[in-house]
């Protein structure tokens, strides 16, 4: 009973050492204050404390004020200052919001590619547990070689599924239609560096046709050489992915060179040097069809490779590689002039390119869906955003700096 | 005291009328804001920073900020957002101190030991010198609190502020306000009791209970 009085007692003692402060000032509430009072009543330690408090804030009240020892007035020229702070506040407020809202799309972006690859959101193209790595995985080294070539025509892009059957049918064909490739790739700058690179780039692979494409570059005269490298290495990377050596190949034309064998990975590459000595460019034409008519709904290879290849050598970020299959009529329509850009050059062997194309699309690896094509876009869209963000970041921190300490 | 009298203002300003204006640029109309405010700011400013220069920069670079940043008052209390600034420059002037302290405490008590000689003139009351020895030890004490606790006291006991003007310069809430001021006062009282033999008899805490 006594343990228990003076715990009480002791709460009381706490609760009013806490409040008497307050309590000299009146802040206290009617109950809190008579809760206050009968402590006092009871206990002298806390009587003493209230004197010598309100005794302390007394002596407090009474320091002296200080004389300001100047005139802080400010001088006329602070005008300016308080301009330049109102402009420097104003950019850093845009900065600031163009930093969060940057961010937010980026977080958009990564949620979307998230709900893509993941499965929630489905588009036509089948599905495996291990296909984003794979892809993925395939897709890292076709960007390699992707941007080694200077740029795809837009129509690859635009080559969607729909057409892909079509475009192997007429991959052969279409060395008839060389004429325009010729005239196209004449405007195109030849390029025999992007070829190089390409090779460069490329990741050693056991695909066939790689060793035999380099070999046959060099073979290659003229422009051929380096485009037939360029070739080469696409093979070897398109012994996984088809579309790599379609994209080097393209490129390599374009550029001038006759790379255009590419379609049909190494080993058209290797054909094409072969029987082109150099000038496989006839290949490179049947094959940038068959890249343009890429299949609409079929997961054929060359359909896949189509949107890759256009995405990574186009240098705008505006080009959407997960083109509706709604354009694929179109896409054949100008799949055919930007196969036809890819393919000329110096276009010698005609009869070549079909053959390899076919023999491409056998090797040819899984074909990517769209939810997959989508999210490469989404990811080029979410790197594009990324570098904005660290722009706008650095902005807001140098406009913050500059427009002074905020209050 | 000349400081004391100038604090109350003969004529009441318009004070809405010149924050207004001086947003729109007139420093003219600012710096009748700062004749108003300076007493104020500055001894807030010395209070806790206890040092006459240090006070002078804090206070000279807070009515800058303060008229820089005008556009960006939203009405309510220009004294609690002119404080808030002051309080501010003074916490970045003690960042500064903390990283590279100046001068030793004991040659600052013989500076002002010195010039309180000097200063006292024969005619100064004995209540003033006293008063003057008071102000010494509390300034003592008030330096050895944590900055919030100091601000708070100094705006409340020092300056006169209400609780809630406390709670609009410091940005806290009203519970904070008093629970900072009630450790200040409680450290302080402790403070002067230790020192109880410093000051003359009738400043002396009585705590015979």
């Amino acid at each position: 009973m006594l343990g228990l009085g003076r715990a009480r007692a002791n709460r009381q003692h706490r609760y009013v050492a806490n409040n008497l402060s307050a309590y000299i000032d009146g802040q206290l509430t009617a109950a809190e204050r008579a809760r206050v009072e009968r402590h006092l009543a009871a206990c002298a330690d806390c009587r003493r404390d209230v004197e010598t408090l309100r005794q302390t804030v007394a002596l407090l009240r009474r320091v002296p004020l200080k004389p300001v020892p100047r005139s802080f007035a400010l001088p006329a020229s602070a005008r300016a200052a308080q301009a330049r702070h109102r402009r420097w506040n104003a950019a850093f407020g845009a900065m600031r919001t163009a930093t969060v809202t940057i961010a937010t799309l980026l977080v958009m972006v990564f949620a979307g590619d998230a709900a893509l690859t993941s499965g929630l959101v489905s588009l036509p193209g089948a599905r495996t547990a291990s296909d984003a790595s794979a892809l993925l995985y395939q897709e890292r080294g076709q960007t390699q070689s992707e941007e080694a070539a200077p740029m795809m025509a837009e129509a690859a892009p635009k080559a969607s599924p729909e057409a892909a059957p079509q475009a192997e049918s007429e991959a052969a064909p279409e060395p008839a239609v060389e004429p325009y490739g010729a005239t196209e790739a004449t405007a195109a700058p030849d390029a025999p560096s992007p070829g190089e690179t390409a090779r460069a780039l490329q990741p050693p692979r056991e695909t066939w046709p790689g060793p035999q494409a380099q070999p046959g570059a060099p073979a290659g005269g003229e422009g051929g050489g380096p485009d037939m490298g360029g070739v080469g290495g696409a093979g070897g990377m398109g012994g996984t992915v088809p579309v790599m050596p379609r994209t080097n190949g393209v490129g390599g034309a374009e550029e001038g060179s006759t790379t255009a064998e590419a379609e049909p990975p190494a080993a058209l590459a290797a054909e094409a040097t072969e029987t082109a000595e150099g000038e496989a460019q006839v290949e490179s034409l049947a094959q940038a069809p068959d890249e343009a008519e890429t299949p609409a709904e079929e997961p054929q290879p060359e359909a896949m490779m189509a949107p890759k290849t256009v995405p990574t050598p186009a240098p705008q970020p505006t080009q959407l590689p997960p083109t509706e299959p709604a354009t694929a009529p179109e896409a054949e329509e100008s799949a055919t002039p930007g196969a036809m850009v890819m393919r000329v050059e110096p276009g010698d062997g005609d009869g070549t390119p079909a053959p390899e194309a076919e023999r491409v699309q056998v090797p040819a690896r899984p074909p990517e869906p769209a939810w997959w094509q989508a999210s490469r876009s989404l990811r080029l869209i979410g790197g594009f955003l990324a570098g904005m963000l660290l722009i706008a970041l650095a902005g807001t921190i140098w406009t913050g700096y500059k427009r002074g300490v905020p209050k | 005291m000349r400081a004391l009298t100038r604090r109350a203002p003969s004529a009441p300003l318009n004070e809405e009328a010149l924050i207004s204006a001086a947003q729109r640029g007139d420093v003219d109309a600012f710096n009748r804001l700062v004749l108003e405010y300076q007493q104020l700011a500055y001894n807030v400013a010395y209070r806790i920073l206890g040092n006459d220069d240090q006070a002078a920069d804090a206070t000279q670079d807070a009515f800058m900020r303060a008229y820089s940043a005008l556009y960006q008052f939203r009405g309510g209390s220009f004294k609690a957002w002119l404080l808030r600034i002051v309080t501010n420059c003074c916490y970045d002037l003690l960042r500064v101190k903390q990283r590279r302290p100046t001068t030793p405490i004991d040659d600052l008590v013989e500076d002002d030991e010195h010039s309180r000689l000097i200063e006292d003139p024969d005619e100064l009351p004995d209540e003033s010198l006293e008063r003057q020895e008071l102000a010494e030890l509390i300034q003592e004490g008030i330096e050895t609190l944590p900055d919030d606790q100091r601000t708070v006291v100094v705006l409340s006991d020092i300056e006169g502020l209400s609780y809630d003007e406390i709670a609009a310069v410091t940005s806290v809430s009203l519970g904070t306000v008093k629970s900072r001021l009630s450790r200040a006062r409680a450290k302080l009282r402790d403070y002067l009791l230790e020192r109880r033999e410093l000051l003359p008899g009738r400043f002396r805490l009585m705590d015979s209970g």
